[in-house]
């Protein structure tokens, strides 16, 4: 994933974020026009090919099966052939007694990490930009990046190995040292909002923050250095020149974020909380829903309708936050 | 000119690529044709899969002009691969299937109806299983699975460690209930205070589960009370309502008050031959059978005896715990129909599948068993599946050192003996309550294991419990499961 937005730097006229150019049209940037033809890119394009593709065999093509959403599948009838059943397929995750449930604990976390993913993930990108000591810097970013890599099974024992409740960090020293009674974690659904908040951000923030980083690096020194001139400390300048100039990736990120709203990441809500019952009305979402209904049923239809469903919704949700960035800042919208 | 020339290299190089990726093995068809047959091991896959392969091909060739390949998964993933290949529709042609797959894939058309092949070419199999116990695999008047013999029904038992019921002079002549099962506890954790754990539960197999003779009618959600009352009654229940549950969850919160089971115990997913390994447990109530004793020492390493908590009894699912299918994807079903013939008639090709290659795997000992050759233990051998149970007809198999040559006929006797439930070969079609289902396995996955490991307080949780189930849609399950029941036995 490549941040949109360009930083275009000249020593006469400073630094100004570049809106994307269409090979088609033509641009009035900084008072020089530019013209690009079809002839001058082919190579590109030729390179672009297989990519291309690749995303029309993998992304487009298998558009055709949202068909199964509407079917009650049956295999011995093939599974063209089997019969239409319109939208019973999506009645088990409205109509049962769990779907506010499931529905509501997904927007809402979702909403908190992305707001939460951005503010520290820029915060620390602001603060690394500071490090003047490279060595140091790499070192930052490769830590910062490992929780990324790590498989989430593997995060879901480091979690029990603090929150295990006989032999866990914290019920074992930690709480004890503190003089508070030990907490039953894997049973008390009220806790886990914040637990899984705190994992997922701790996971996920070294992405998102390289991103930012690659943003930051492209500001010229120029900027700082008026603004240094004029007196403004370290926080004004994160405020007024920081945070403007790269908000173009913030903005992409976001809305990127806010297509996946009604998906989650599935282990993290299946393999932290170790799948313990006891904590379903707070880490029930969506997908382990589908997951623990369709398990002995394997039913393609019901699985498939639960994929429309969440696409459709994330999808009107990003042409509706993209429009309404465009009204406000018209240079940042995705399209 | 440069950029052109370096974009139409590119270009060849690509197009180029295109043939190494998506080669399709020509398919050679010649006058023996191939089946694949897949299973499930327990752990890895065994080392000499293709010497067992090779000499099963030896005896298929030659009698019915078949060559067979053999797939093993790992038991973790079977379901979700047996769910993907059927699928994909890529080539299987004979699987086992589990109790828990075996309703949805008949359901969704995946299965082959076995009738026609089975009165051709399994007179054997329908031979060696009776007519009793063929009607297992029977779904809406078809068969679709037929399931191996072996032990067909099943007993309660108290499995635990010899150790300890010579140190705590235990007395394992009687048969148990529930309430003794306690006390046997009790006195184990008064002399061994600081023990973690002392009965091994996990998330399929809790001490309640095993408990009473009920007949859970595929899914649990609604049941037959009483099996082994000869005269009972078709009637479904709500189990999770019943008063004997209530009752039940009040003992084990008991025994997790007192310790006997971890708290940590709603987050376990290790099985009950890895706890008893490490130490953790003594004990475990189970399903048992002739036998069970030296299987799980076996397992579990280190001896254990089994106490019985009821008579035997047999329902659907120990019948359909394993059902040999014909998956739809099978292009020559009735060579697939010839070759599961063989599993329950040839005695070779099953001590293969059970034992491996004589001399290699194992060798016939004086007594009429047989054991571990020279050097090849548990840890090394090539072949150390102890699956006896799912490949066809184990009573043709060689008996292990350890059992009793007299086994089979115990097992055989065991099977006759056994009260068989009312409802053997009704399996409940679900079809109509898909949305329901999907939510009642959730309610049931966010309490049942909690209420049956002591974890949740049943005071509070199993009223919690019940309404879910009610909001869910569970009344309206069993009134219809009541319904196929009642119209089924009428045809019977």
């Amino acid at each position: 994933m490549v941040a949109r937005a360009d930083i275009l730097c000249d020593i006469r006229r400073g630094c100004r974020p570049l809106r994307w150019i269409s090979p088609h049209k033509t641009e009035v940037i900084m008072g020089q026009v530019k013209r690009f033809g079809f002839k001058k890119f082919f190579p590109i394009y030729i390179m672009m090919l297989p990519g291309f593709i690749y995303l029309l065999i993998n992304n487009y093509l298998p558009m055709l099966g949202l068909s199964l959403a509407f079917k009650d599948v049956n295999f011995s009838k093939g599974l063209w052939a089997s019969d239409w059943s319109g939208f019973k397929n999506f009645e088990y995750l409205f109509k049962s007694s769990d779907a506010f449930i499931i529905t509501r604990n997904t927007i809402l976390y979702n909403v908190t990490f992305i707001i939460i993913h951005t503010i520290v993930a820029v915060g620390i990108a602001i603060l690394l930009n500071e490090i003047k000591n490279k060595f140091l810097l790499k070192i930052y970013q490769s830590v910062i990046l490992l929780p990324y890599l790590i498989s989430m099974v593997v995060v879901s024992y480091l979690g029990y190995a603090f929150l295990s409740m006989d032999t866990g960090l914290l019920n074992k020293t930690i709480l004890p040292a503190l003089g508070i009674e030990r907490i039953m974690w894997y049973l008390e659904p009220k806790y886990w909002p914040v637990i899984l908040t705190v994992v997922h951000t701790w996971k996920g923030f070294g992405y998102l923050c390289i991103i930012y980083l690659a943003s930051i690096v492209g500001i010229g020194q120029e900027f700082y250095e008026a603004a240094r001139l004029d007196g403004a400390s370290k926080w004004q300048q994160a405020i007024t020149i920081t945070i403007p100039l790269i908000s173009p990736a913030i903005i992409t990120m976001t809305l990127l974020a806010i297509g996946r709203i009604f998906y989650s990441e599935f282990g993290l809500f299946y393999q932290v909380p170790m799948n313990s019952g006891a904590l379903f009305s707070t880490t029930d979402v969506i997908d382990t829903y589908i997951y623990r209904g369709l398990m002995y049923s394997g039913d393609i239809g019901m699985a498939s309708a639960a994929g429309l469903y969440q696409s459709l919704v994330g999808f009107l949700l990003v042409l509706l936050s993209n429009y309404l960035v465009k009204k406000t800042s018209s240079g940042n919208a995705l399209f | 000119m440069k950029k052109r020339m370096s974009g139409i290299v590119f270009l060849i190089v690509v197009i180029l690529l295109f043939p190494a990726c998506g080669s399709k093995s020509a398919n050679s068809s010649g006058a023996t044709e191939e089946i694949l047959v897949v299973f499930w091991v327990p752990g890895e896959i065994p080392q000499d899969l293709q010497k067992i392969q090779d000499e099963i091909n030896k005896i298929t060739v030659e009698k019915i002009n078949v060559k067979v390949k053999l797939l093993a998964i790992s038991s973790g993933n079977y379901i979700q691969q047996m769910n993907l290949i059927l699928a994909s529709g890529e080539k299987a042609d004979v699987a086992p299937v589990k109790p828990e797959q075996f309703g949805g894939y008949v359901s969704n058309g995946q299965l082959i109806p076995l009738d026609d092949l089975l009165s051709k070419y399994g007179q054997g199999i329908l031979q060696a299983l009776g007519s009793d116990y063929t009607k297992g695999g029977k779904v809406n008047g078809k068969i679709y699975g037929v399931t191996s013999i072996r032990d067909l029904a099943l007993e309660l038992v108290l499995c635990i460690r010899k150790d300890y019921v010579d140190k705590y002079n235990i007395d394992a002549s009687k048969t148990l209930t529930f309430e003794d099962v306690g006390s046997i506890l009790k006195k184990v954790k008064e002399a061994e205070p600081n023990s973690t754990q002392l009965i091994s539960v996990n998330r399929t197999q809790t001490p309640i589960e095993y408990s009473t003779d009920f007949d859970p009618l595929n899914d649990g959600f609604g049941i037959l009370l009483d099996i082994l009352n000869e005269d009972h009654e078709l009637k479904v229940v709500n189990w999770f309502e019943h008063p004997k549950y209530a009752e039940n969850l009040k003992i084990i919160r008991g025994w997790y008050n007192a310790g006997y089971i971890p708290k940590d115990i709603v987050t376990s997913k290790e099985g009950r031959a890895s706890e008893i390994k490490a130490g953790k447990g003594i004990c475990y109530i189970y399903k048992g059978k002739p036998g069970f004793a030296a299987q799980e020492s076996r397992n579990n390493g280190t001896t254990m005896i089994t106490i019985p908590m009821s008579d035997p009894y047999a329902i659907t699912s120990t019948l359909q715990a394993i059902e040999w299918v014909i998956p739809h994807n099978s292009k020559i079903p009735e060579k697939a129909m010839q070759f599961m013939n063989l599993m329950y008639t040839d005695a070779d090709i099953v001590n293969l599948f059970d034992w491996g290659i004589e001399g290699l795997h194992y060798v016939k000992t004086s007594a009429g068993t047989i054991d571990y050759p020279e050097g090849v233990t548990a840890m090394n051998s090539g072949w150390n599946l102890n699956q006896g149970w799912m490949f066809g007809n184990q009573f043709l198999s060689h008996i292990w050192t350890g059992d009793s040559t007299a086994l089979w006929e115990d097992v055989d006797n065991f099977n006759k003996v056994a009260v068989k439930s009312k409802a053997i070969g009704f399996t409940f079609d679900a079809s109509k309550f898909k949305t329901e289902m999907a939510a009642l396995n959730n309610i049931k996955e966010q309490y049942k294991f909690g209420l049956e490991s002591g974890s949740m307080d049943p005071e509070v949780r199993l009223p919690e419990f019940i309404s879910k189930l009610k909001a869910a849609g569970i009344d309206e399950v069993i009134a219809e499961k009541q319904r196929q029941l009642d119209e089924w036995a009428k045809n019977q």
